[in-house]
């Protein structure tokens, strides 16, 4: 039951969060976040 | 019918074989084998063909970085990405960009059966998994 609720919070954050994310992210947020990533990439 | 697929299969990945030059794909025998298909009929010509295919888009597709985004990048991104995949595969990788913006920001890179990522909505991914 606790599990259950746990999983179900988690989800419900993650979702939230992304919905949050999906919206309040600007196009330079992005491209850094974007140039970040390629470095991280280059470095696999 | 099993056997008929078998020997498709294995005259196909002969083919294949053939189509091969210094480790990858090459357009002039890609195009000599089906000539040579087209003149001499094989045995059930569209399953040796079929295989065939898949064969060698499963090959180019291992030359090929398909790095999804969310948000901009640039062509020095595409490139970077191409000269550390070429050597990590010991092969040359070409990148292509592909938009998605259900990552929410970065990337994902796939080669062949490969994927990479670092984005927000992988992050999420692997928190959501966590708790």
């Amino acid at each position: 039951m606790l599990a259950e609720a746990r999983t179900e919070i988690a989800r419900l954050v993650v979702e939230t969060t992304q919905r949050v994310l999906s919206k309040e992210l600007s196009e330079a947020d992005r491209s850094r976040y974007n140039e970040s990533a390629a470095r991280e990439l280059t470095n696999v | 019918m099993a056997s008929h697929a078998k020997a498709a299969q294995k005259f196909a990945r002969q083919l294949f074989a053939m189509s091969i030059v210094d480790g990858a794909v090459s357009a002039d025998r890609v195009a000599g084998v089906l000539e040579y298909v087209e003149k001499h009929h094989p045995a059930n010509p569209v399953m040796v063909l079929k295989a065939y295919r898949r064969l060698v888009a499963a090959e180019i597709a291992k030359s090929l970085a398909v790095v999804e985004h969310a948000g901009a990048i640039n062509d020095a991104m595409l490139a970077a990405i191409a000269a550390s995949m070429t050597k990590k595969y010991g092969r040359s990788v070409t990148a292509t960009a592909r938009p998605s913006p259900a990552l929410l920001a970065g990337l994902r890179v796939q080669v062949g059966d490969d994927i990479y990522e670092s984005s927000v909505a992988g992050q999420l991914a692997v928190l959501a998994a966590s708790v």
